[in-house]
Order: C-alpha cells, then structure tokens, then sequence
C-alpha cells in the first residue's frame, strides 16, 4: 500500500470538500408554492398494484400530506417508482413497471410531461444540458438488451439510445460524462461505465467491486461503493470501495472489506467523511487508509434500511413495513449520535428521500 | 401416456381367470373407496362431498368450484391463473389437497395451486374443513380438499361425454367411463380445457392480454381382485397445464408457464380374518416451467419427485373396535433453478384408534415423523361424535397438526433457510349438526393456535429469507345448510354456507391480509320434467391487502344463472346454458388482477 499517495489523496479530500454537492443549491420559486420547502419520500408501492405515491413534509409545519401526485393531478402516479431526479425546477420520477417517466415542478408538483416510449425497466434518470438520460434494464433475464434511452428535456421527444452493459442502475454526471453503476440486473456485474454525451457512447468500462450501488463524486474522484455479491451467489465476494480518478478514468484504488460476508451501501459523503451502511448500521471512513472495522451505531427502530440520505447533519432513512406490504416510515436521526429525532408514517414501501 | 399402467395392466392380463367374487360387506369400504380414513377417521369432523352435478355447473377448475360452494376465500392471480385458498382464515400452504389418500400439495411450494387442478376427471370431491395431518401430512391445517376415485363391481359400462362451449373462445370436453366385472373395475377420466380468456375488464377498455391457457387431466383408476382376499389398485393422474400469466392493469405481461405433474399410486389391500394389510407404493412427479418472455428460450424451472411407500395394518378388535398401524417412507427429490442438493427424507408411524358405542363414536390417532432437516412435533387427533337424537348430532375434534418447511422454504437460494421449524398448530373445534325432514344445517365453532408461523421476510440486509415468526389465533363460526323437497314433478333445493373468520396476529393484534371476515354462498336448483334451472352465488366480504391493516380489497357479489333442458333418456343427453357474472360485477380477489364480468357458457351431456 502506498500511504504516501493515501495522505496526498486526504489532502486533497480534505481541499475540495468545502465545496458542498449541488442539491443544496436549488433555484427558488417566484411566488410561495405547496412544496417549497421540505422533504420528499418516495413510495414504490407494492409491484403489479399500481400503488405508487409520494409524501411531503413540509419543514415549516411539519405537516406530512402523502400522495401528493395524485391529489395535485387527479390521477395515479403508476407502479412500482424507483427514483426521483431533482433538476432546476423539475422532479423527474422514474416508474419501473410502468415503464414511464413523469416529469412535475418539484414546486407545485404540477405534471408537466410524461414519457412512455422507449423506456423498458427504466431505473434512474439524470440531466446533462438539455437531454435526460434513464437507464433501462431491459428484460431482466436477457443480458444484452440494457440501455440508456435519451430524452430531449425541451420537448420529451426521443433522440436515441445507447446499449450499455448488463444492469445499469446509478448514473453520476460530471463534465459532459455520465458514470453508470452497473450492479447486473437479475444477475451480477461488476462494471462502471463510462458515457461521452457529446457522441453518446460508451469511451470506457471501468472494472469495481461486485455490484456497484452508490457513486459519490469528490474532486476529481469518483468513489464507488460496491456490496459483493450476496451469499446466494455462485461465490459470495467482499464489498469494495474503489476510487476512480475521473481526469483520466483510470481506477486509482481498491479497497476490499474483510469479511466476504460484508455488503456495503449507501455511500455518501458528509462533513469531510465517507458514511455507508450494511444492514442496518452505519460506518463512517475518514480517508484515512483504513475501512471501518465497527459502526458508529446502528437504526434499531426501522424494519430494513430501504432508503437512505445524509443531509445538513442528519440520517434520513425510508423504511416499509416489515412485510413491504402497508404503509413504511420516515426516520430522522442525528448523524451525531444516532439517536431518533423524528418518525413520520408514509406511503407503501418508501424507498428514497429527496430535498427541497 | 404411462408407463406404469401398462406394466401393470400385462401383469393383469398374465393373472389366471379366477372365481366370480363376493365381497363380504365389511370389507366393502376398504374395496370401493380409495381413501377410507376420510370415513373412518373423521368422527368428530364435517366431511362434505360436493356432486357432479354441481361440479360441471363451473369451469373444470377446482377454485371455481370451491368459491362458489364453500365458505372459504380464494385468491387468484387473474382468471386462470396461479390461485391460493384460505380455509378458516389460514395461508396457502395450510390446505392440504389430497388425492386419493395422497397429499398432492407441490414440495416446491407446499401449496396447491388451485388452477392446476382439473376437476373433470374425479368420481367425487370433498371438503374436511380442520386440522388433519396425522392421516393426510404437511399442510392440513385449515382444511383438506379430497378428489376421489372409486370402484364398482357391478359388471355395468357406462360412459358420460361432456362439452362445454363459452365466451372468450372457451372450449371444454371430458370424458369418463366405468367399466367391471366382478373382479375387474377400470375408471377412465380424461378433462381439458382451452381459452383465450381474452375478456374485457369490465368497467374499462382494456383487454386481458396474455391470458390464454390449456391443460389436459387424464386420470386411470383400475382395481383388480387377484385372489379372493387379495385386491390390487391403480390411480395414475397425468396433468399438464400451459398457461400464460396475465398482467394487471399497470403491469403488462409476456410471460407464460407450464405445468406437468404426475401422480400414480399401486395399493395392494389383502384380508386376513380380522386383519387388513394394505401396502402402497405412490410415485409423483411434480415440474414447472417459467418463461418471463414466452416468445423466448430462456425459462426458470423446478422439479420434485416424490417416493412413498406406506403400510397400514388394520386389525379389528372387536366388531365396534379398529386399530391401524402406519408405518411410511417417503424420499422427496427436488432440483431447479436456483435450488441446491433439495433431498430429504421423511420416516413416519401413526397409530389410529377407533371405537364406535351406540350413540358415541370416537377416534384417537397419533403420529410421529422423523427426518433430517428439522424436529418434528408428535401429531394428534381426537374426535368424536355423539348422537343425543335423530335430529341432533354433537361433533368434536381435537387435534396438532402441521405445515413443514417446504423444498424452497428449505434450500432457495437466495434465502433458503435449513433452519426452519415446521409450523405447529393446536386446534379445537365443536359442531353441531341438525336434520329436519328437507333441512339439515351444520355450524361449527373452531380455535386454531398456530406458531412459528413460517414467513418470507427481509433480514437486515434486505434479502427475503423464511423464518419461523408470528403466532396466529384464528378462531370463527361456520354454517353449511342445505334444503331439498320433492314435490309430485317438482324439485327443488337450497343450499348455503357461511364463515366468520378471525385470523389474528398475536403480535400486532392484526387480522392477517387475505382473510375475509365474512364469506357466505348461496345456491339452488329447480327441476321440473325435462326442465331444470339453478343460480350460483357468494358474497366475499372485504379483506386486508397489507399487514398494517390500512389497505384493503372491496367486498364483492357474484351470481351465476342457468338453464337445463333433457333431450333425451337413452342415451340421457342433457342440454345446459348458462350466464356466469349476470351482474357484470368487477371484483379482484389481488389488487389489479381485475376478474372477468359477464360470460355465457353452454354444455352438452351424454351418459350412455
């Protein structure tokens, strides 16, 4: 190990973290508006029963109003929701099983356009320019069929596709690149790749760890946290960070976890620290060379870690109902100490939290 | 077709012609019947057998059959497709369906599926609704479903054809025939279905795409007297189903699924004096494959095979007092994708009491089962039945039974489980039967205590793995009651049956999801001449959709009308329509999986 490069690397961390991740800094509407202030859950609704929702609550009241897409729009939001993406004034929500995109003012929650073509197990979508980009499954049995579709964002239409590895689920964008975390779908991958939006295709595939879940950028770093592949697998591998140098898209460090049995998630960054979870506890890295062996504490009120944000010193975690079958919960906690702050009951299987 | 069968049919041929036999009276159960004990040993249970005619008034579907004329609720994956029971308010795998004495319940999933069951090939069908896992194993819980063969010795041939033409580019046939000697019986059935079931949900446009299915159910049941105290007999039941899964509303589908199961059974029955020595060889073959995509090869499979052999010894102390020993084996074979080395082996021992006093009669059984994979409890049953007078009879049961981890709750893998316990329940119940001249009714209290209830649950990390979790107390009231008179040319009868089920989480306090607190059918027939005429009907009260009790299916009413017109009296050929739906009402017994409205059904039916 080169400690040398690691303590340069830490410099370097510890420089360009003062510039924080940029959803904090959210153009405000003109005039005040129902949502202008506070937290979003997403619900994805139980699969096949079109339940999908979205909760609000409002940070000046603390009011919570649940299926607020429907009750602004008069009309469901769809099945199975898998992800929201805060752009400008927008919120895109990305409807798995019904393989359709609705794009809202994340104000007013006002539909503003809806996008049903083209689409085939979409998971996430994000902005570059004036073109969103969502990444698609396929058929989930079928390797070769999983792609990234593009939308104009002036007018929704179509304006190509491109095939990407299998499972292509996160997606970060920096500098007319987008980093797609490519976690295999049904089965296992272990591949970030590497998008040009100016010729939309792929410039490279980047080799991680098993399932690559969560990308955070730092820098002219693109940190990965991979989980390793379960115990069901063929052969059950470590989670693995891995940091990415992305001036040259060359993989700079690897770090393994121990235990082949550890299956990191989550990571995000906070207060010049790498936090991640596994299972229900929370681990924090401090870029300093050395993976955390213990947890800083762990969630044990909530029933499976299904959601997960850091912000502002605080742990937002959604949480379903053990049996993904009612309504789920919202848990605030203290990034200090762990301790609860706040619950809030929420629509079916919340599965991620998003900030106005 | 199989290879079984023919097998055993050379070796009949190769028996010597023997004398013509007279069966002594008290040997006549044992003979005719495949499964005894569900006379013997359901003293202090109601055992209702639902006719034929009743039978063909529905698609050849067991859950059909069964919603419209039990108490119970029935969940379907869309018409046709996969379909689950609740009986007094227990899950899927707590009703055993038993053939001809065998449990059938799939090893993959330790439940029926309730379309995969064709109903046109049996002699008769009943329902045991309580616990009954010492005489029919894992999963008679709730209750146990019987479809049943039987053998005449009469040396009559009779043949009954029957076809059904209905919406949807429905088309249904069956055939069976019953041929004898007097030491030879051959029952023949074979029963197949085809659809598009292409219907419109009601209320909307939109079509129910990718709900075509088909199956095939042929069933052979030959019994052969190989000596004057020595009998062999032969149940072989071959279905094989292709159905492709309909989506809902919001989830489209291409996916399609095919079934082929196997079942045969060889008994040979001896008489020995006091003794009644049965020894039963059963051989069945369980195997599903799943295509997400139909128009692709890629597919998911399964397969069990299970082998069971089982000797009974009866012996008859005294005219009113029988003892069985049971000894069995049984090895269970399962492979598929995503399961690992799924064998295990199960050894068993019951011993089943039964004494019958004038006006009491009582059975005491017990069993103990001994495997590999987990502890197993000692299982019991006691019932019994007091007659005070000719109208008033007092039933009683007590009885542990149980649902043991099946091959995927054990070995899937991604979650399997090796650590499970079987599902334990210790039940009561108490029934009272009334008969009146026309009119007989049955209601019946019953408390069930299920633990380790076994759950497909996230752990920590997210994965569904099963663990043995909540305890259930369901506890509730059940009616059936039926009314029939005869009236110079008129005939009529009434028939209902009602449940109030309270199924609840020991834990949480909360009724479980797919319970319905209430569920009542209710069902006639008029004939009069060469005219006949009957309505079908139950009412599903609303049940829960998710544990916390805050989503829930609303109640729904189905009502099916029909008329009959006899053509004919030799050969009998009877003329039948139908309107299933004649409300049009859009129900969902699953949240999306929307049921078809209004259909027209017309049968055609041969007995020669």
């Amino acid at each position: 190990m080169n400690y040398k490069h690691y303590l340069a690397l830490f410099c370097l961390v510890f420089i360009f973290n003062s510039c924080d991740d940029d959803t904090d800094c959210c153009p405000m509407p003109e005039e005040e508006t129902q949502f202008e202030s506070g937290i979003f859950v997403l619900n994805e609704g139980n699969f096949g029963s079109g339940n999908a929702s979205v909760s609000f609550i409002d940070s000046e009241n603390e009011q919570i109003s649940n299926n607020i897409f429907s009750n602004v729009n008069s009309r469901d939001l769809g099945d199975t929701a898998q992800s929201i993406e805060m752009v400008g004034e927008l919120a895109l929500i990305v409807l798995n099983v019904s393989n359709r995109l609705e794009i809202v003012n994340r104000y007013t929650f006002e539909s503003l356009g809806t996008i049903d073509a083209e689409l085939n197990n979409p998971r996430y979508a994000v902005v570059e320019g004036d073109k969103i980009y969502v990444s698609n499954w396929g058929d989930g049995m079928d390797p070769d069929d999983d792609f990234l579709s593009i939308f104009s964002l002036n007018d929704l239409s179509f304006l190509g596709s491109v095939p990407v590895p299998e499972g292509p689920e996160k997606m970060v964008v920096t500098n007319n690149t987008i980093y797609v975390a490519h976690t295999g779908g049904f089965s296992f991958n272990n591949i970030v790749s590497v998008v040009d939006t100016q010729t939309n295709s792929i410039i490279k595939e980047i080799e991680v760890g098993d399932q690559p879940n969560s990308m955070v950028v730092q820098g002219i770093d693109l940190w990965v946290l991979a989980s390793g592949k379960p115990a069901y697998a063929d052969e059950e591998t470590p989670g693995e960070l891995s940091r990415i140098d992305i001036t040259s898209n060359e993989l700079a460090e690897t770090y393994e976890f121990p235990e082949s049995s550890f299956h990191p998630s989550n990571l995000s960054l906070a207060d010049g620290s790498a936090y991640f979870t596994a299972g229900k506890a929370l681990f924090r890295y401090n870029f300093d060379f050395n993976l955390p062996e213990t947890a800083e504490f762990s969630f044990d009120e909530i029933s499976v870690l299904y959601g997960f944000e850091i912000r502002d010193g605080k742990i937002y975690i959604a949480s379903p109902n053990s049996d993904f079958t009612g309504n789920g919960n919202l848990y605030i906690y203290d990034l200090a100490n762990g301790s609860l702050l706040e619950q809030f009951p929420v629509g079916i299987n919340p599965n991620g939290i998003y900030f106005n | 077709m199989n290879r079984h069968l023919y097998i055993l049919l050379l070796f009949l041929v190769g028996c010597a012609a023997l004398n013509a036999q007279e069966v002594p009276v008290n040997w006549l159960d044992e003979v005719v019947l495949s499964d005894v004990k569900l006379k013997t040993n359901s003293e202090g249970q109601l055992v209702r057998k639902l006719s034929d005619s009743i039978i063909e008034q529905n698609e050849p579907f067991l859950v059909s059959l069964l919603k419209f004329n039990t108490p119970y609720f029935f969940r379907e994956n869309g018409y046709g497709g996969v379909a689950s029971a609740s009986i007094r308010g227990t899950g899927a795998a707590q009703t055993a369906v038993v053939w001809n004495g065998i449990n059938i319940n799939s090893q993959l999933t330790g439940q029926t599926d309730f379309n995969t069951v064709n109903t046109g090939v049996f002699d008769n069908i009943s329902i045991r609704p309580g616990g009954g896992s010492v005489v029919y194993g894992s999963g008679a819980i709730g209750g146990t479903i019987h479809l049943n063969n039987k053998f005449q010795f009469d040396r009559e041939n009779d043949h009954s054809i029957f076809m059904a033409l209905g919406s949807f580019d429905t088309y249904q046939a069956s055939y069976n025939g019953n041929f004898s000697n007097d030491k030879t019986s051959l029952n023949l059935g074979m029963s197949g279905i085809t659809s598009e079931n292409d219907f419109v949900y009601p209320g909307t446009e939109i079509t129910n795409e990718n709900g075509d299915f088909e199956n095939l159910s042929l069933n052979v049941s030959l019994a052969h007297w190989i000596s004057d105290t020595n009998i062999l007999k032969f149940y072989s039941n071959y279905y094989s189903g292709d159905r492709a899964f309909s989506g809902t509303i919001n989830l489209p589908s291409n996916s399609f699924y095919e079934d082929r199961n196997s079942r045969n059974l060889l008994e040979w029955k001896s008489f020995f004096g006091k003794l009644t020595s049965s020894f039963k060889i059963a051989w069945l073959q369980e195997e599903f494959k799943y295509f997400e995509n139909r128009d692709s090869e890629n597919h998911s499979f399964g397969k069990a095979g299970t082998g069971i052999l089982k000797y009974d010894l009866g012996i008859e102390i005294s005219e009113n007092k029988n003892l069985n020993f049971i000894a069995d084996y049984t090895n269970i074979q399962g492979e598929g994708s995503g399961i690992l080395n799924a064998d295990r082996e199960i050894g068993g021992f019951s011993a089943l009491w039964n004494h019958d006093l004038e006006k009491f009669t009582y059975e005491f059984s017990l069993r103990q089962e001994i495997t590999s994979d987990y502890s197993s409890p000692l299982l019991f049953s006691v019932g019994g039945n007091y007659r005070f007078s000719d109208i008033y009879l007092l039933r009683f049961s007590a009885s542990r039974n149980f649902r043991i981890p099946s091959i995927n709750d054990l070995f899937w893998q991604a979650g399997g489980n090796q650590e499970l316990d079987p599902e334990t329940s210790l039940q009561y119940e108490l029934g009272n039967e009334f008969k009146l001249k026309d009119f007989e009714f049955n209601l019946t209290g019953f408390f069930m205590d299920i633990t380790d209830l076994i759950r497909w649950v996230p752990d920590s990390s997210g994965l569904w793995r099963p663990v043995n979790t909540a305890s259930v107390h369901n506890f509730g009231l059940e009616f059936f009651g039926g009314w029939a008179k005869t009236l110079d040319e008129h005939k009529i009868d009434l028939s209902a049956s009602y449940a109030f089920t309270k199924s609840i989480n020991q834990e949480t306090q909360k009724q479980l999801i797919y319970t319905p607190e209430h569920k009542l059918t209710f069902s006639g027939g008029y004939e009069i001449k060469k005219i006949s005429a009957f309505f079908q009907s139950f009412w599903n009260g609303s049940i829960y959709t998710s544990s916390d009790n805050q989503y829930e299916l609303d109640p729904y009413a189905l009502f099916n009308l029909g008329l009959g017109y006899r053509l004919m009296d030799k050969p009998e050929i009877f003329l039948q329509a139908q309107v299933n739906n004649l409300f049009d009402e859009n129900y969902q017994s699953l949240p999306g999986r929307i049921m078809p409205g209004r259909s027209i059904r017309t049968t055609i039916k041969i007995n020669f």
